[in-house]
Formats: C-alpha cells, structure tokens, sequence
C-alpha cells in the first residue's frame, strides 16, 4: 500500500472547471492560472449542464450575454449555472472573478449585487487589496492583512447590499479582499470579495489569473488563489 | 395601429379590461390585445451615478428647479390571450429586476392592431 505523497496532499490532481459564456473574456488565462497552479484545467461550456465531475469551478470575467438587462442576469439562467447551483448547494467549490462575481450574486449563491461604478468610468487598473479572511477553499495560501496588487477592470463593480447583510458579513468574518489605496468603484466598506458561509464560494472584481506571471501582470499575488484550490484535499 | 398612448384604466375607466381586469378574453376575441409593461427603478436608497449624470448635465441646458433625477428602464411584453399575473410577477421579481438592489411595477394596456 502506498504511502500518502509527504506534501499531504492527495495523490489526484483536482479538476477545476472554467465556464465559458458567450462573452466571456477571461476563460483562457483562468484555465492557464489553474494549469499553473498544479490543477488539471477542465473547459466547460455554458450550454452544457453536465459539470465534468469537477472538483471546483471558476466563473471567469467577461461580459457574458452582453451584460443585457443586468452583468449576469442571464447567464445565470444558462443551462450550466442551473447545475451549478445545485452542486454548490451541495458544496461544490466555486471562485466567481468579476463578471463571475455578478452571476453569483444574480443566483443568490452570494449576498448582495454589483451595480454601475460610482464614477461611472469603467476602471482598469493595477489595484491594491488588503486580504480579509483567510478560511476559505480559495485564500488559504494568503496571510491575512497582508496586501497584494491584483488587476481591477470593470464597469459594474460597486458592491451593495442592506446594511444588516454587510453587518453579518462582517460578524462572521467573510469578506475575502478590500480594496486599499484608494477604492475604485464606490463599494460599500471597500468591498472586493465576500464569500459564502462556508468559504466554499468565493466571489471577487479584481483578477487573480491575470497577476499569475511577472511576464504579463503587475505581480504573481493571484496565483495564491488557484494554488489555494490545489492544496485542498480532493475526494481520490 | 393605433397604441393608446397611456394607461387605459385611466383614459377608459369604464372599459370592459377595467371594469373585468382578468377577463382578457374579450379583448383578444375583439381587436385588442394586451401589452403587459414593468418598470423598474433602483431602491431609493441605492446610488443612481447614471441619474446624477442627468442631473448634472442640465443645468448646461439652461434647466433650473429639478432637485433628482433617478434612471430606470421599462419592459413591454405583448401577452397572448389573458396574462398569468402570477407569471409575470415571476418574471418581474426575480428576473426583470434584482431585489436586492430594485422595485418594480406592473400595469397593462390594451394595444388595438
């Protein structure tokens, strides 16, 4: 009988899934930032409601459907978030990144909305976070408090929700990132990420897969996340 | 075709669609038919930016005296036959609009081909 790998992790690579949308933008260097982080990357298709027997999902950023009506309202009608939903009310770990984020919020998977920045200005830029809680399947490799510099780029990035939903987010300590040096889109308590009530689902605006090399982004700080992924024991 | 150009149940108080609001039937048996329109507005306490920018802009108009200006958006859907409120609140609240962050209302009128 084999002995268990020495760096405690299991003997499987995990399978973390990336939805493609009609309009998703980021689906390709999501899949690459979970290849470089150990994962094995798994395509899925939006039409598509068989999962691939996934260990994680990403929803990647983009504009999926056009962001008609409202940034997520109807991909999160798509056949694939339909089975999503189900297998993350069952605990299956999924990572919304910035047009991910609003479709997690659109399908009540996260509390709260995104609405139009404040300055009305779509903001692109090398943006400063502060990391908040740290017992979540996507942020157990950062330090808390610690800052990292991650790429925001978005249109609809304000985060709202009732002053009770943002005071039991931060009671029960569930804010993943808060924007620092300067907030970007008028969130409300400078609010990047906010996570589930058992830190399976992770939602964020800023970019994590596009600070994963110093070739191509301003630091490797997002690679923590996918690699946050990959040190989580799967199921062999 | 002629759209009457607001609410009917104000122009035509005493209009059988009124005055028998469920029996669309006899509208769609005659010449009428029934457009279903939602409006939906930001919570009053959510930030309009979009809004503020109107209202910004209009004193470059040479416009005075408008204290707000909040934007919305607004849904014609054309029904076959009597419309299922209950499915329209459906689509309404949970799909037209965001409850978290919106309100919205519903009123038909009849549209004559």
């Amino acid at each position: 009988m084999a002995s268990p790998p020495a760096h405690g992790y299991s003997e499987r690579l995990p399978r973390i899934g990336v939805v493609t949308f009609p309009g998703s933008l980021d689906d390709r260097d999501a899949l690459r930032a979970v290849q470089l982080a150990g994962a094995e990357a798994v395509p899925l298709w939006h039409a598509d409601s068989d999962l691939g027997r996934v260990d994680a999902v990403v929803l990647p950023g983009g504009f999926s459907y056009g962001d008609y009506l409202r940034a997520g309202a109807i991909a999160r009608f798509s056949p694939v978030i339909a089975a999503l939903v189900d297998a993350a009310r069952d605990g299956l770990p999924v990572l919304g990144i910035c047009n991910g984020f609003q479709v997690l919020c659109e399908a009540g998977l996260l509390p709260g909305a995104l609405t139009r920045n404040a300055g009305l200005r779509f903001v692109c830029r090398d943006q400063l976070l502060r990391v908040g809680t740290t017992g979540t399947y996507w942020t157990r490799e950062y330090a808390r408090g610690s800052h990292v510099l991650i790429p925001v780029k978005h249109g609809d990035g304000r985060y709202v929700a009732d002053p009770a939903t943002i005071s039991q987010l931060e009671a029960e300590d569930r804010i993943v990132m808060r924007y620092a040096g300067g907030n970007p889109n008028g969130s409300l308590a400078d609010i990047a990420g906010v996570c589930s009530a058992d830190g399976r689902i992770v939602g964020l605006m800023p970019h994590p897969e596009h600070a994963v090399e110093t070739l191509t982004g301003p630091s490797e700080d997002g690679l923590a996340m996918f690699v946050s992924a990959v040190s989580t024991p799967v199921a062999a | 075709m002629t759209v009457l150009p607001a609410c009917y149940c104000l122009l035509l108080p005493k209009h059988p669609a009124v005055t028998h609001p469920m029996r669309i039937p006899l509208l769609s048996a005659g010449e009428a038919r029934v457009r279903v329109v939602v409006e939906v507005m930001l919570k009053p306490e959510i930030l309009d930016p979009q809004g503020g920018a109107v209202l910004s802009a209009l004193p470059r108009l040479g416009v005075s005296g408008v204290r707000s200006v909040r934007q919305g958006k607004r849904f014609e859907l054309d029904v076959d036959g009597e419309p299922d409120m209950e499915q329209i609140h459906q689509i309404a609240h949970g799909f037209l609009s965001n409850p978290v962050i919106e309100d919205y209302t519903v009123h038909l009128r009849a549209e004559y081909p």
